[in-house]
């Protein structure tokens, strides 16, 4: 589960719906990412990262603890 | 800006070509045992399943070369070895299979047909090899 994510984008107070059209994806898509249960392409883990003013790393780097 | 009636993320996008490939690929496996049952099970002439076998035909030599083509094949140079290996192994089995076909006893009418068997591989290998030539070329012009 991608937790790092939704935490961004609630921080940014953005739903899955307004997130998804400002990456334009679907509202699915983005709820699937956050489950953990699909991996998106980076040039889509780009917009999302650049949408919620954080990095790659900040967004999707797992770290080992 | 208008909005497209069904907007498509990469996510959709993947889901569709992933359904359209295994579609394609039950299509092939039908369209194969059709023309088996037609020619075994029912004994009937080449005649009547002309048409799907040319389809099936050209359809799997397209799509060999479209993979070659486009990459789908991590070659890192045309070899020859592997090419020469697939071409004894699909000259055998297309001469087995005519000899099934045909119930052929004749050594001499084997031959001939043999003969056939090698032309019509080699335009089909001729086509593949072109296919993957071009598609590499194309593909070290990118890098």
């Amino acid at each position: 589960m991608n937790t790092k994510l939704k935490l961004a984008r609630i921080e940014k107070n953005l739903s899955q719906q307004e997130l998804a059209e400002l990456v334009q994806a679907s509202r699915q898509t983005i709820g699937l990412i956050e489950k953990g249960h699909y991996n998106p392409s980076l040039a889509l883990c780009r917009k999302i990262a650049q949408s919620l003013d954080k990095t790659l790393d900040q967004l999707f780097w797992e770290d080992q603890e | 800006m208008t909005k497209p009636p069904f907007p498509m993320d990469e996510r959709t996008r993947i889901i569709i070509m992933r359904v359209c490939t295994i579609m394609y690929v039950l299509t092939l496996m039908a369209l194969l045992i059709d023309i088996l049952f037609r020619q075994f099970v029912l004994g009937q002439s080449s005649d009547n399943f002309n048409d799907i076998a040319m389809i099936y035909t050209f359809n799997v030599i397209i799509l060999i070369g479209a993979i070659l083509y486009f990459g789908g094949v991590p070659f890192l140079k045309i070899r020859l070895k592997p090419i020469l290996t697939l071409f004894i192994a699909m000259a055998v089995a297309g001469t087995v299979f005519t000899i099934i076909k045909y119930r052929l006893t004749d050594p001499l009418s084997i031959i001939n047909k043999f003969g056939i068997i090698i032309a019509i591989i080699t335009i089909f290998f001729l086509i593949w090899i072109t296919a993957a030539f071009f598609g590499k070329r194309k593909m070290d012009k990118k890098l």
